[in-house]
């Protein structure tokens, strides 16, 4: 299986280099290549979304969306989005054309279809100092997650929920752009985006998680619950893997059994025992799982790697449970959508993640029956 | 408190000679050009090179050598106790700096003039001699990556508790206050090319202090040895030769 995908790139990459050889070559030398670049490189970007027919005209604009993809501070100005950043992948124009077109063939560059999810691979409890951990391999695209459970006190709002943040940690194994401060933008946007898809609005209602399940004692004593994820390799497609990870965590994940002393009454805070070996496991089946679909050209793709990310025009990432209910919604990308291909995209990410949560939950509890057995 | 029973076990049921359990694997991000994955025992750390590549801040460029960079980061759930650390706190700096100093001196930095080397090490699991974990975990990386360097370098800590000499430290053997001497050698050579200690010892059980690291840092470098020449006949295989 993996020699014959290996065969596939190889093929399309001789496939590439002759696309590029015809393409690129004459118009790098071409002596009006630098004046073209001034006169265009503003307010073509739309232009590109809409036009597939490749005239020479458009070759030449592909050109200078190239020149203008190499500075960082142009591109950041139109986009405005930390994930775009990750694509600069510095693909030359061959390439750039041999992605979408591949995608226009429904036959992607390593021979999936446009709906087709890279092999998952799932191992839970990886990191043993947590309540729970997963990680979650999708191609190159390697996340770790992991639950820890504290004591807390429930905000006075809401006696009778717990608590629950997500934050994620892009480390610069990654990618070097992440040294230092550069992973942070990148960390909050896909933080705020996994909360908004699983966490629920801000009162908690319609979270997958059932917030008061979470609850010791009302008002007095709750769980808090912290998911820290990180990244460790990526290659597209990072918050779907970051919400299959979550999914897989929580349902590694075990909460001690907590005895409450009897007799505190009034304001006095409620002695506790935690148990060490009684655990109390998650109900997981309400959490949604996250399905991007990303246009490229007039079609959209699941699963995008690196690559195909950097020729997207837009993305929207829908949260879908099983239940087949949208619990949450992102778009990003520079390119507006019409309407209807909006409700297009929900009805195909809807079909496609009955299919993920079938095999994630199939990969989650092969994961399970494995570490019992080692 | 009593590290070393009276019947010379410490508290991991581990002899004071004893090193913790070892495994490494090697390509372990597979966008990087080179990674490692190394455990000491409950201490498990990624480490990431990215290059020999251009050289990104054109100020920071070496015109007669490579320039080499390294960042150590701790995940938030690598602690006992969860924690969320802003980064680039002053020991990880400190720890950046070591790991940095000790990759530089084995690195054949002048076949690779105006040029970047970036070495990423991510900590997953802390429980003692991160930094040791480290420079192996780099070492390993470095080779995956190609990266031509003078020898492999080691590293290992010891201490000295309870009027003995131990190897290998873990989290709470390394909370006691002992002495802990951290040593990055170079096995071929037969040269140390870092040293840290904390605490004092008197100079003639340094001497055994120091010579017991040696030790496990040979070892460490039999190990790396053997999982290198396992991940090169792997490539033989699947290159069909």
């Amino acid at each position: 299986m993996v020699e014959n995908l290996k065969e596939i790139s190889k093929s399309k990459e001789q496939a590439k280099q002759d696309q590029e050889a015809s393409n690129y070559s004459p118009l790098e030398e071409s002596p009006e290549f630098e004046d073209v670049q001034e006169v265009t490189s503003s307010g073509r970007r739309e232009h590109k979304d809409e036009d597939t027919d490749q005239s020479e005209e458009d070759l030449n604009a592909g050109v200078n969306y190239n020149s203008l993809n190499r500075s960082p501070t142009l591109q950041s100005q139109q986009y405005g989005c930390a994930w775009i950043e990750l694509g600069m992948v510095g693909l030359s124009l061959g390439e750039k054309h041999f992605i979408q077109g591949g995608i226009a063939q429904d036959i992607r560059s390593d021979g999936r279809k446009r709906l087709t999810y890279r092999p998952i691979n799932v191992e839970t409890g990886v990191i043993p100092q947590a309540n729970g951990s997963a990680r979650i391999r999708m191609g190159a695209t390697d996340v770790i997650s992991t639950v820890k459970a504290e004591l807390g006190k429930p905000i006075s709002l809401q006696p009778d929920k717990g608590k629950v943040s997500i934050y994620v940690d892009c480390s610069p194994t990654a990618a070097p752009m992440f040294e230092g401060r550069g992973g942070e933008e990148l960390s909050t946007e896909l933080s705020v985006a996994l909360q908004r898809s699983l966490l629920g609005g801000k009162s908690g209602a319609g979270a997958g998680i059932d917030l008061s399940s979470l609850v010791v004692v009302e008002g007095k004593i709750c769980w808090d619950l912290y998911i820290d994820c990180l990244v460790v390799c990526s290659d597209g497609n990072l918050l779907d893997a970051l919400g299959a990870a979550i999914k897989a965590a929580l349902s590694n994940t075990g909460i001690p059994r907590v005895q409450v002393a009897a007799g505190a009454s009034g304001d006095e805070q409620p002695e506790v025992d935690i148990s060490d070996e009684e655990f109390l496991q998650f109900d997981t089946s309400d959490i949604p799982v996250i399905v991007t679909l990303t246009k490229v050209g007039r079609h959209y793709i699941v699963d995008a790697t690196t690559e195909e990310e950097s020729q997207m025009s837009s993305a929207i990432s829908i949260s879908v449970n099983r239940k087949g209910h949208i619990c949450g919604l992102t778009k990003r990308g520079g390119a507006g959508l019409d309407p209807s291909i909006v409700l297009d995209m929900i009805s195909v990410a809807k079909h496609v993640s009955e299919q993920l949560m079938n095999k994630l939950d199939s990969e989650i509890a092969a994961a399970e029956a494995g570490e019992d057995e080692s | 408190m009593e590290f070393v029973s009276p019947e010379g076990l410490r508290l991991d049921g581990r002899r004071p000679m004893e090193m913790r359990q070892i495994r490494a694997e090697i390509g372990a991000v597979a966008k990087a050009d080179g990674s490692a994955v190394f455990e000491m025992g409950n201490t498990k750390v990624i480490a990431a090179v990215y290059g020999p590549r251009e050289v990104q801040n054109r100020t920071q460029q070496i015109n007669d050598q490579a320039l080499v960079r390294c960042e150590y980061s701790m995940a938030n759930f690598s602690t006992g106790d969860r924690m969320r650390k802003p980064k680039g706190d002053r020991r990880s700096t400190e720890i950046s700096l070591v790991i940095r100093q000790t990759m530089e001196a084995c690195i054949l930095t002048h076949l690779m003039p105006r040029s970047q080397i970036d070495i990423f090490v991510q900590v997953l699991q802390a429980d003692g001699g991160t930094r040791s974990a480290c420079i192996n975990a780099a070492t390993l990386a470095l080779a995956d990556a190609g990266i031509p360097m003078r020898d492999l370098v080691t590293s290992c800590s010891s201490g000295y508790l309870n009027s003995t000499p131990l190897l290998d430290l873990n989290y709470v053997e390394d909370s006691a206050g002992g002495p802990d001497v951290t040593v990055g050698f170079l096995p071929k050579l037969d040269k140390v090319t870092l040293l840290q200690m904390d605490s004092k010892l008197p100079i003639d059980i340094f001497e055994n202090v120091m010579q017991l690291a040696i030790e496990g840092c040979k070892a460490i470098a039999n190990y790396i040895r053997e999982i290198m020449l396992e991940n090169t006949k792997q490539l033989e295989y699947r290159r069909g030769i």
